[in-house]
């Protein structure tokens, strides 16, 4: 009975090297309490040393930055890709926000058409009037209806900009938040940055094109049209001040409604049409000047050769006059030169000539010669083929 | 002296676990007497109920806990909502056009306070917002014509101008009320009724035609001015060829009549030539002659022998004058 009365000391406190003697069921719940303390010392510890090392580390990737909030407050510094170490949760709060091109898509086409370009349906195509609410299209400042499709490329460029300014979901990297009618449940639509600027979009797109006329915005100057969109965009998303840098705004798709396509193919035919007339009236005209120029130049070579040509000939003939001359007048017989001259011309023309008749002339009797002149030469006749 | 020490080494073996509960314990404790508002927020701090003046920015604050104090955050940043309900109401322009006319805004919570006492909820909130933005886009779309809608001529177009009035609009009974910033109003759609596009499509078609028409006339009278005025072109040019030709000629001619002055020396000589020349030239192969025995040299078919021996034989020397 020594134990119980060492037990009994003032303090009622064990003291070192003391055995204390519980009840089984007691002891074993002392055992097992303890052995809980343990256990929580245990956890605690492995918190700490947690929140000490592998708890503040992350990583962050090329393609995103990550913005601290100390207590709430977004500090000034940025990390980028990289590991780092900071205190974590809940003294620090780390953000993501992705900094890679980023791409939104604006449809302003009928329903079935969206449908079929996002692989959703193969339907045959409507021509029928447009249902507001269903169908999507645009109205041209000439208040006519266009079609079209757009694709926007944008960047956050000023991370903590973008996310001071603009509502994005608690992961900035995931697709904004889709809310719903809490009575029906049925989608109403989304919130987020990406919504935000997909509307800023659809209200540029409409804006620049209440004042193009039809035939530019889908034919003529759709390069202009589309700078246009760019530039109002840029403007738009600067003046926002949002963090966000617009790289591209490209117009994918554009065409008339289906009902009227034919009467657009047609106009761009007459158009073709005209091109061509008038390809070849330039055509001609060049072939005509080529032709001028030709004429012109055998015009005043001729002239040239003439003038050429006829002072030679007289000069030739001067030369020969002058030598016949000389004998003429040196020559005592200068009636033999000239019947000579005579002579040998007549022999000449005589020789070249093809018909000569000689006829014999008798005084007083008249003589009825009938000669046949210029007979025509026999041709062969071909008979026409078909 | 010996129950002393054990008593010290006793409470000193056990100060890490009273360290390890202290801090626990304060850990506990500054969590129920602080909140925490991040830079994207601002909190709005009720005590019994009772809105305090001042609004929590953001950081680390202090807090009594609840449910004597209450803490209500809210996101500050920009949202944009485009009005639920309303998209497919059609609105009138003044000269009485119907178009369905959706629109968006762009607003953030600016005054959290007069938000939380009259709205509370963001739901709340837009609900609030749609039945504005449904009114004031009525009431501004009545005051332009739908030319003013869509125009050619961007000094006609007025959708800027519509976008800055319907966010004054807003803006004027949204923002002293609710205490939501009006930072911008955009229109997203613009559309006809059903029955009208039918016949938009109808105006269309016609208007096509006549524009094919007018390139294809267009086309004809360009091609043939280009035409006519490349025959112009050939007719000057080719008149300008001739003159030229003309007065080189002329040249030609004018060096040549300086020669005939040699013929002067034996005119009858320089005719006679000229004629045996001419002779040449104009007699070729497929020439006929009809002569007579009186012409050179056929006058000589015409002697008998007898007078040929008899009579000296003169040929007729044609026409050389003696």
């Amino acid at each position: 009975m020594i134990a119980p009365e060492k037990n009994n000391n003032k303090d009622n406190k064990p003291q070192d090297g003391e055995q204390h003697e519980y009840s089984p069921g007691m002891e074993a719940l002392v055992k097992s309490l303890k052995f809980v303390f343990a256990m929580l010392i245990a956890i605690i510890i492995i918190m700490f040393i947690w929140l000490f090392t592998f708890g503040g580390y992350f990583i962050v990737q090329p393609q995103e930055v990550v913005l601290v909030l100390r207590f709430g407050k977004l500090m000034d510094y940025m990390y980028k890709e990289d590991w780092h170490w900071i205190y974590p949760f809940p003294i620090n709060e780390i953000i993501r926000i992705p900094i890679s091109e980023q791409t939104i898509r604006v449809d302003f086409l009928r329903a079935e058409d969206v449908k079929k370009l996002t692989g959703e349906q193969a339907l045959k195509r409507n021509t029928g009037p447009l249902i507001p609410g269903k169908d999507n299209y645009l109205l041209t400042g000439d208040a006519n209806i266009i079609h079209t499709r757009w694709e926007m490329v944008y960047q956050i460029t000023e991370p903590d900009v973008y996310f001071r300014r603009c509502l994005c979901p608690p992961k900035p990297g995931d697709p904004d938040e889709v809310f719903t009618d809490p009575k029906t449940g049925e989608s109403l639509g989304t919130r987020g940055p990406r919504t935000l600027l997909k509307n800023l979009l659809q209200s540029v797109i409409l804006k620049v094109t209440a004042r193009q006329i039809v035939d530019n915005a889908l034919y003529g100057k759709h390069n202009q049209y589309e700078t246009e969109v760019q530039r109002e965009m840029e403007k738009a998303v600067n003046n926002l001040n949002i963090g966000v840098t617009v790289n591209s705004v490209v117009l994918t798709a554009k065409e008339p409604p289906l009902n009227t396509k034919a009467a657009f193919d047609e106009v761009i035919e007459a158009e073709q049409e005209s091109s061509t007339e008038k390809s070849k009236a330039r055509e001609y005209a060049i072939e005509l000047e080529n032709q001028t120029a030709r004429e012109k130049s055998k015009i005043l070579t001729e002239a040239q050769a003439y003038k050429i040509r006829v002072v030679a000939d007289i000069k030739s003939e001067v030369a020969y006059f002058r030598r016949i001359l000389k004998e003429y007048r040196e020559n005592k017989n200068s009636d033999i030169i000239l019947a000579a001259l005579y002579n040998d011309t007549i022999a000449k023309i005589l020789s070249s000539a093809k018909d000569k008749y000689v006829i014999r002339t008798q005084k007083g009797n008249y003589q009825e010669v009938r000669i046949h002149m210029n007979p025509e030469p026999k041709y062969k006749k071909f008979k026409k083929t078909k | 002296m010996s129950t002393e020490i054990q008593e010290k080494h006793s409470a000193f073996k056990h100060w890490p676990t009273m360290l390890l509960g202290i801090i626990v314990a304060a850990i506990f404790i500054i969590a129920i007497f602080s909140f925490q508002v991040n830079s994207t927020q601002l909190a709005v701090v009720t005590t019994f109920g009772k809105v305090n003046k001042n609004v929590a920015e953001a950081g680390l604050h202090f807090r009594w806990p609840y449910p004597i104090q209450s803490i209500h955050k809210f996101d500050i940043r920009l949202r944009c909502f485009d009005g639920n309900i309303g998209k497919l109401e059609e609105t009138y322009t003044k000269d009485g056009k119907n178009v369905l006319i959706g629109i968006y805004v762009i607003y953030r919570i600016a005054d959290p306070i007069t938000f939380f006492r009259n709205i509370v909820t963001v739901e709340k909130g837009e609900e609030r917002l749609n039945s504005i933005m449904r009114t004031v886009k009525n009431g501004v779309i009545g005051q332009y014509n739908f030319d003013q809608l869509v125009n050619t001529d961007p000094g006609k177009m007025k959708l800027g101008e519509i976008e800055a009035k319907m966010r004054d609009g807003i803006a004027e009974l949204a923002e002293k009320q609710y205490g939501l910033q009006i930072v911008s109003v955009g229109i997203k759609s613009l559309q006809l009724p059903e029955n009208i596009s039918k016949k938009v499509f109808d105006r269309m078609i016609s208007e096509r035609k006549v524009v094919a028409a007018k390139y294809r006339e267009e086309g004809k009278t360009i091609a043939a001015e280009i035409k006519n005025e490349a025959e112009k072109f050939k007719k000057e040019e080719l008149a300008k060829a001739e003159a030229k030709a003309k007065e080189i000629k002329a040249e030609g001619d004018a060096q040549a009549a300086a020669y005939y002055a040699e013929f002067r020396k034996s005119p009858e000589l320089a005719a006679f030539l000229r004629k045996l020349e001419s002779l040449k030239r104009i007699i070729n192969k497929k020439t006929t002659l009809i002569l007579d025995t009186n012409s050179v040299p056929f006058d000589l078919l015409k002697l008998k022998a007898e007078e040929f021996g008899a009579k000296k034989h003169q040929p007729n020397l044609g026409p050389v004058k003696k």
